[in-house]
């Protein structure tokens, strides 16, 4: 008890540090209205916008503190890079099907994997996100705004898209430390059964 | 914890004399050359997360030699910084995109670089990138030699100090968190280079 809390003394002690240093060249901006602070908001406000979105990059984070060991860090690291490869089809124009219905997929999906305790070798879980990434990443790459500050913009976007992940994984954690784990399993049917209201919107919306 | 409260306050100090700086350097910075040659490498974003990426890389070295590839590409930074102000010339910031993508890339593998042509090629690309960063600012300075000092501690000695002090720990957290924070940097700059592309 006394390491963890020690240990956790560290990490926020060594958080705090960053996002210090994070805050700096905002500090620069403030004096003037330059370009840049508002596109960097504007990005970093992006992922929590759309509930779809939001609920699958938590689920990610839930689901890698759920598995434990090195899921724990390969979802979030493999996720953002096989979104952005996804955003860079989405920026560049390449086609792609069932952008929308994928992404509430994930959303069930993902919802489903944290519900049933679903177990899958390191490798397998992280093939099994990076496809619903490769949605979410073409998605927000054909939404980026022309006019952004190019990379304050993705520097905000790619931050808070992480910071959801950590949230997961803090959530998943939490849980595991209470020793609540049938709670954190109805969360993940909860977010499969917003998953399955936006595919029927989604299936409806024609209608 | 007072076993790192040192450093702790040593990161401090260093960052509460950088924010100042940083807060003023647009508005005073032709008076103040060092100032703004200490800030010069940190100000822009794309520059920013090139350093913050080999601060990152450092935290990753286990041994002595791994800080040669990271001298030898920061050396390569500063320098093109330094002909980049001297030159004066408009350039394309595309070098600082990929040199970024490449160091980051090592990061979230941690892949540290035993290959000489590697550590050349690198080198070379930071040399560019600096020479980019260099010509971005020529305009704004008035005395070449202090703004080049300060550029030298600001684009060398923090991040090679910060890096040293984090390398110690042995932590896995932290090894996960620099990895976490080199992908965000790859993603970052793959959807920027892609929109420049666009562009």
């Amino acid at each position: 008890m006394t390491d963890l809390s020690h240990q956790v003394k560290h990490y926020i002690m060594r958080g705090s540090l960053a996002l210090l240093l994070l805050g700096a060249p905002q500090m620069a901006l403030a004096h003037s209205n330059v370009g840049g602070a508002l596109s960097f908001v504007t990005g970093f406000l992006h992922p929590f916008t759309g509930i779809d979105h939001l609920l699958a990059m938590l689920a990610v984070g839930i689901w890698g503190a759920q598995l434990g060991g090195a899921a724990l860090w390969m979802l979030p690291v493999s996720f953002p890079l096989i979104m952005a490869l996804g955003a860079v089809a989405g920026i560049l124009g390449l086609p792609m099907l069932a952008t929308e219905p994928g992404i509430a997929a994930s959303v069930i999906m993902l919802g489903v994997a944290i519900a049933s305790n679903l177990r899958l070798p390191v490798l397998g879980a992280t093939a099994f996100v990076g496809i619903f990434a490769i949605f979410h990443g073409y998605a927000h790459g054909a939404e980026l705004p022309k006019e952004a500050d190019v990379l304050p913009y993705c520097a905000g976007f790619v931050l808070a898209t992480g910071l959801i992940h950590l949230m997961g994984i803090a959530v998943g954690m939490l849980s595991r430390r209470l020793g609540s784990p049938l709670l954190l399993r109805a969360g993940g049917a909860l977010i499969a059964g917003v998953g399955v209201l936006l595919e029927a919107r989604l299936m409806l919306a024609p209608l | 914890m007072r076993r790192y409260a040192f450093r702790y306050a040593l990161i401090l100090s260093l960052s509460a004399v950088l924010l100042p700086a940083i807060a003023q350097a647009h508005v005073d910075a032709k008076s103040f050359q060092l100032i703004a040659g200490i800030v010069h490498p940190w100000i822009n974003l794309d520059s920013g997360f090139t350093l913050v990426a080999l601060v990152l890389w450092l935290c990753q070295a286990v041994k002595a030699t791994d800080l040669i590839p990271f001298i030898l590409i920061a050396a390569g930074l500063v320098t093109g910084d330094g002909v980049g102000i001297l030159l004066g010339t408009s350039t394309e910031p595309l070098p600082i995109q990929i040199v970024t993508l490449a160091l980051a890339l090592c990061v979230t593998l941690s892949y540290l670089p035993t290959r000489r042509t590697w550590i050349a090629v690198l080198t070379f690309a930071a040399f560019l990138s600096g020479c980019y960063a260099g010509c971005d600012a020529a305009r704004d300075i008035t005395s070449p030699t202090l703004f080049l000092v300060g550029v030298l501690s600001g684009g060398l000695i923090f991040p090679l100090s910060a890096g040293v002090l984090m390398a110690e720990r042995t932590s896995v957290m932290l090894r996960v968190s620099v990895r976490i924070l080199g992908s965000w940097i790859v993603a970052i700059d793959l959807m920027v280079l892609a929109l420049r592309l666009r562009a």
